[in-house]
């Protein structure tokens, strides 16, 4: 607080200062910042609707004369398989977000609610998850459970001398554990913010009539926390169809096919885009209309406890219970970071991975190789990075400009410029880089494979983000401070710049960090959109699942994992603890 | 062509043909790629079904292989110890066997799938002098050395092979040609499909 008023202070000086001359006068209203409006609305015309809009049209164009046909649809759905693979995709988001919510909720309430130890250790952990991806999480549990070379698998053979491990990580279940094991933070970010507003006093009323402290939480907090928990589930069966790495490396190889891994082969060689344009819509069609019911029901006010003043809220007393709890977060702990780690960090140091934790298998060769001898590695990495900082500034200025709009009301049907904003949160990334494909690929931009077409795909692939922190931050300025700098002459964007956005630069440095951690390690748009030069980390990591080296891979995941540590360590020291495991990180 | 893990396979039971794999033998052992991933597989998909009718990988499918997507992945597995024997490249394969791991590759006796890269010139380009010298030294035995570092096989007589590969005239090759593959490759991967599921 003291900081904010510091800052506030500064600018109001500072806007006194450099206003003081008068300025020239506005012709009949018009406002300079009027530009920057109509240039915002131009942008995110190019970066939302002309992608989407590509994409629908693309679907219905037949190749190279672009003629209306139905074909492209009549090819995407005329195959068994291809329908196959769509409801593979719907079994494996069900199973995943079930399972995960089988981890998360569990978690959640006893980290939010209760006495168990370890609560901020937990929450690290969970922190942890979050920031593996998929892909790393995917390669760490093929180390752990291939059928036959899989680590559990073969310390379960070197207990028990059975012929072969009960593991296999090529199979439907396989794919679910894994995606679930890496997604289920997002239903324990929705659950555990809903359940820290549950009033003790509610289940105080519960425990006075008898009910104990299991009973209580089933009939009381659990049922309150429902409309949160089931929107973290919807968010996690969405994650779970839109993903792409982690099926291609492990339902390849268990010989099934979902939405994605289909998609990316309709993408190969001879591409087709149109058909591939096509099979996205069931995609794009099931994640809108999720989204709309995931909105519904967490928005609903039904729940007067969850918004209405703060009770008192004690953490609930489980006795010996805490540790039983303590032992299951341990437990899923266990298996989304430890494990994995332990074997990611064997295989990066190691000569051969198979080889074990031996001292004549110890090395720091693999590093060394994708830093210095690799030919792209290294450059992916920076790659990797500047694409991400260059959209997430993009971003922030951008959703900063369209919140600020949005909140003081500025133009017309404002509103539906948010509405854009928070758009691609529907759009699954794969869905994204096609219509970016459809619509930037050809001539006259011919943006494919460039950093440029990286840059915008990224960017708007975390508009919502962005734009969810942006309008949550300018909501909490008056306005009065800006009316001040327009009294004394100053421009909207005067104020914009010099009061709006250093009272908010701390918001506005998170926005940022919650658009480039995620921009990093983004993968599922990126694979249909790189070049030979703009190949970025992501990516390369992914080749390199295929190109029979997990030393490497293991190594350069490692890399990138230590490179995000610096940056959550700012957001934590200028947003709190938990910045990247809020509400609106998601 | 057909590589193994040495420390699970012994040298004189490993394959020495692409028939041997069908040996059932090898059940749950053979790892392969998906041709529709990597052109490598589908070159060989192409060359076997040329060869020896779809049925080879009817027969291939009693054995369950271990299907990745790049022909590279076999190292993978082969490395790994999760499979045993595979239809890879000789290169990716010698390269890892290189850096200590405990793989090796046999020529197979009903001939290697020969998979020419071949170099060509842009039409109008900026630059065709330039162009045909680099053209000129991919012919020298420089280019082939360069290749046998990275266990090519080397297309100049007086260039020694890379360890553990064989000179190209020592080898029995099959080589299918372009138009078949640009018609064959398609048609192979729905093939695949329908036999493995994916």
């Amino acid at each position: 607080m003291q900081g904010v008023r510091r800052d506030r202070g500064a600018a109001l000086t500072a806007i006194a200062q450099s206003a003081a001359p008068a300025r020239p006068s506005r012709i009949g209203g018009w406002d300079s910042s009027w530009i920057l409006w109509i240039l915002i609305i131009a942008v995110l015309l190019f970066l939302v609707v002309s992608p989407f809009v590509h994409l629908v049209l693309t679907s219905f164009q037949a190749e190279k004369t672009g003629e209306f046909t139905l074909k492209n649809y009549a090819a995407a759905y005329g195959r068994a398989r291809y329908v196959e693979a769509l409801f593979n995709s719907l079994k494996l988001g069900a199973g995943a977000a079930l399972l995960a919510g089988a981890l998360a909720v569990p978690l959640a309430w006893g980290v939010s609610r209760t006495n168990m130890p370890g609560r901020g250790f937990v929450r690290m952990l969970v922190l942890a998850t979050f920031i593996t991806p998929p892909y790393t999480g995917a390669v760490a549990w093929i180390l752990l459970a291939g059928p036959n070379a899989g680590w559990l698998n073969r310390i379960y053979v070197m207990l028990t001398g059975a012929e072969a491990g009960p593991f296999n990580i090529y199979s439907f279940p396989g794919l679910v554990v894994v995606i679930a094991l890496y997604s289920f933070p997002y239903i324990f970010i929705f659950t555990s913010a809903a359940l820290e507003l549950v009033s003790s006093e509610m289940e105080d009323a519960a425990n006075i009539l008898g009910a104990g402290a299991w009973r209580t939480m089933r009939k009381i907090t659990l049922p309150l926390a429902l409309p949160a928990i089931l929107g973290g589930l919807i968010i996690c069966f969405l994650e779970a169809i839109a993903l792409f790495a982690s099926p291609a490396m492990i339902a390849i190889p268990a010989r099934f096919n979902v939405v994605t891994t289909q998609l990316f082969q309709f993408f190969g060689n001879p591409s087709r885009v149109e058909v591939a344009a096509a099979y996205a819509m069931p995609l794009l069609g099931v994640t809108v209309l999720l989204v709309l019911v995931q909105r519904l029901i967490t928005r609903r006010k039904g729940f007067a406890t969850l918004t209405g003043k703060g009770g008192e809220r004690r953490p609930i007393d489980l006795g010996g219970w805490r540790w039983a709890i303590f032992g299951y977060a341990m437990l899923v702990a266990a298996l989304s970071v430890f494990l994995p780690y332990i074997f990611l960090v064997q295989a990066a140091f190691a000569k051969a991975w198979g080889r074990g934790f031996a001292l004549d298998n110890f090395s720091f060769q693999n590093f060394h190789f994708v830093l210095f001898e690799h030919a792209t590695a290294a450059k992916s990495v920076w790659n990797a990075f500047l694409f991400g900082g260059a959209a997430a500034t993009l971003g922030v200025i951008i959703t900063l400009g369209v919140a600020y709009i949005v909140a003081r009301k500025l133009v017309p049907f404002a509103g539906f410029l948010g509405f854009l904003c928070v758009a691609p949160f529907v759009i699954p990334g794969v869905v994204l880089a096609i219509g970016f494909y459809a619509a930037y690929a050809p001539p006259p931009l011919a943006l494919y494979g460039t950093a440029t077409i990286l840059i915008l795909a990224f960017t708007t692939r975390f508009l919502p983000i962005g734009y969810v922190n942006a309008s949550a931050a300018i909501r909490s300025i008056n306005p009065e401070m800006e009316e001040a700098v327009r009294v004394l002459g100053g421009s909207r964007l005067t104020a914009l710049r010099r009061v709006v956005a250093p009272l908010l630069k701390r918001n506005l440095l998170g926005a940022w960090l919650l658009i480039f951690i995620p921009a990093t390690r983004e993968l599922s748009s990126a694979i249909f959109l790189y070049g030979p030069n703009t190949k970025v980390v992501s990516v390369m990591i992914f080749d390199m699942s295929e190109e029979g080296n997990f030393e490497y891979l293991a190594a350069l995941a490692l890399l990138l994992q230590m490179l995000t540590l610096p940056m959550l360590y700012i957001g934590q020291r200028a947003l709190g603890r938990d910045f990247m495991l809020r509400r609106n990180a998601t | 062509m057909l590589s193994y893990n040495t420390s699970k396979v012994k040298a004189e039971e490993a394959p020495k043909s692409w028939k041997d794999l069908l040996d059932p033998k090898w059940k749950g052992k053979v790892s392969t790629g998906h041709p529709a991933f990597s052109g490598y597989v589908g070159t060989w998909v192409y060359s076997m079904k040329k060869q020896f009718g779809w049925k080879y990988f009817e027969q291939l499918e009693k054995n369950k292989p271990q299907i990745g997507r790049s022909i590279n992945d076999t190292v993978t597995a082969l490395n790994a110890g999760e499979r045993q024997v595979a239809a890879g490249a000789d290169g990716s394969t010698l390269f890892s066997a290189a850096r200590g791991n405990p793989l090796a590759v046999n020529y197979p006796t009903d001939g290697s799938i020969l998979i020419v890269a071949p170099s060509a010139i842009v039409k109008g380009t900026k630059h065709p002098n330039a162009a045909k010298l680099f053209m000129e030294f991919l012919m020298t035995p420089e280019a082939s050395e360069v290749n046998v570092k990275h266990f090519g096989i080397p297309i100049r007589p007086e260039v020694q092979g890379a360890k553990g590969t064989q000179p190209i005239d020592k080898i029995k090759v099959f080589r299918p040609t372009i138009a078949e593959l640009d018609k064959g490759i398609p048609e192979a991967i729905e093939d695949w499909r329908d036999t493995f599921g994916n």
